[in-house]
């Protein structure tokens, strides 16, 4: 087993992947959240509904 | 081997992870479509009165089937009979505050053993938005009845009338509608008159979306209970425009509140009159004797519509009332146009009832001060209208043995 003080390669940092991951996850959620509301309003009418009533 | 400066910017500098990001973008579609089934489904309107023009599409608020079918779950238990309006601004009550409106009175005379809801909406066809519900909700509340407001020989269009066909489409793209074969011709056939081959694929990839991720009622129960972000004409500007719709009470104006002169202006008069003289009209001719009879290509059209209107055995449970114009009104015709108004009416009813509903009218006996204007009631003519239609739910109630223990299922 290597001593990790001798090992030349620089030490992982879980902490930091970790976060970076979740950042990553966080980020999808987020677009997730603005497609569904573009999906929302793209099957809105563009003009509103002007009802007159006769 | 490959060069690592060839990466893209994000992804080398180590803080994007493609597969975290997919499976956020996955999980958060996934969480909105749930949330949006759960809310929905529950029903989220605590102080549901009617879609009050804020909360239709005037206000572009479009309510959806899921979302409608909540308001339901929400008031009725399943041991109770529910009774669906339909139909259009009449209906609605324009012009009866919440607390006078005519559905409300209804609810209270017919007592707490049936459930009174109003799904009505200005300028809705019969086959409109209750309608769709009653259709929905027919094995979850078998004890139903769907009452809905027409004129005589308006052609009950089984794909309904803009903008509240996308109940329709809704109600297809899910499969909750019951197959009926002259109704499903009928839509199938506008379906191709009315679209091109893109408008098509544009319907039916929008219904297969929505039934997948709800966004609709995801996003309409975020604009009800917390922010609203669609521009409209009712609340153009900030803050009112963000405004969660559940802040804007039914503040309906009162009919009661104007002086008769101000409810039939005579400035309106020739314009209103054209109106009603075209309600029997448009669909009379004169036979060779001299008597109104309707003319043949209009009836025919209107009974092949009404066939296919509703599937056979919600027919049975629905009851369409003819709505008769003001007598402010009815008063400046001609001797021979109310022969011809009263012939539209009595075949009218006869019509609906050959093609297998319940029918009858209302207005007949009611006087000036019961109507707002030409059409819509004042809250004396809703008290009117409501003892009318109680007499008949209760009758149609017996008739389909709701009221028996148990039964129907």
């Amino acid at each position: 087993m290597t001593d990790p003080a001798l090992d030349p390669r620089p030490a992982k940092r879980k902490g930091p992947a970790l976060a970076s991951q979740a950042v990553s996850a966080l980020l999808g959620m987020l677009l997730a959240l603005v497609l569904h509301y573009v999906l929302y309003r793209i099957g809105l009418p563009s003009e509103p509904f002007i009802y007159v009533a006769f | 081997m490959s060069d690592p400066a060839a990466k893209p910017t994000l992804e080398r500098s180590g803080s994007f992870h493609p597969l975290p990001f997919l499976l956020g973008l996955g999980l958060g579609l996934i969480l909105c479509s749930a949330t949006a089934r759960v809310v929905s489904h529950r029903g989220y309107h605590n102080t549901f009165t009617r879609f009050h023009t804020v909360i239709s599409p005037a206000g572009q608020y479009f309510p959806t089937l899921e979302e409608m079918c909540g308001v339901v779950r929400m008031r009725c238990r399943p041991g109770q009979i529910l009774v669906i309006v339909g139909g259009n601004s009449v209906f609605e009550g324009v012009g009866q505050p919440a607390a006078k409106l005519w559905t409300a009175e209804l609810q209270r005379l017919l007592g707490a053993r049936y459930v009174v809801v109003n799904f009505a909406f200005g300028g809705a066809l019969c086959t409109d938005g209750g309608a769709r519900v009653a259709e929905v909700l027919r094995r979850e509340y078998p004890r139903q009845i769907y009452v809905a407001n027409t004129a005589p020989f308006n052609v009950p269009f089984p794909y309904g009338i803009e903008p509240y066909r996308y109940l329709l489409w809704e109600a297809r793209s899910r499969g909750l509608l019951e197959a009926y074969r002259p109704r499903d011709a009928v839509v199938d056939r506008f379906i191709i008159d009315d679209f091109n081959l893109g408008g098509r694929f544009e319907l039916r990839g929008k219904g297969w979306l929505d039934r997948a991720l709800r966004f609709r009622d995801f996003w309409n129960w975020v604009g009800y209970d917390y922010l609203f972000t669609i521009k409209n004409p009712l609340t153009p500007s900030l803050p009112k425009l963000i405004w969660p719709r559940s802040r804007f009470p039914d503040d309906e104006p009162d009919f009661e509140s104007r002086p008769l002169r101000e409810r039939f202006s005579p400035a309106n008069r020739e314009a209103e009159m054209k109106i009603v003289r075209a309600f029997s009209g448009h669909f009379y001719e004169k036979d060779s004797g001299g008597d109104w009879r309707p003319i043949p290509k209009l009836r025919e059209e209107f009974e092949t519509m009404a066939k296919a209107a509703f599937p056979d055995d919600q027919k049975a449970r629905t009851l369409i009332m003819l709505s008769r114009n003001s007598p402010v009104y009815l008063r400046q015709l001609t001797a021979d146009e109310v022969r011809r108004e009263d012939a539209a009416y009595r075949d009218g009813v006869e019509a609906w009832r050959e093609a297998g509903y319940q029918s009858g009218d209302y207005g007949r006996d009611f006087e000036d001060i019961d109507f707002g204007d030409r059409t819509h009631l004042a809250a004396s003519g809703g008290r009117k209208l409501a003892a009318t239609v109680a007499d008949r739910v209760r009758a149609m109630a017996a008739s389909l043995g709701y009221l028996n223990e148990g039964a129907p299922q």
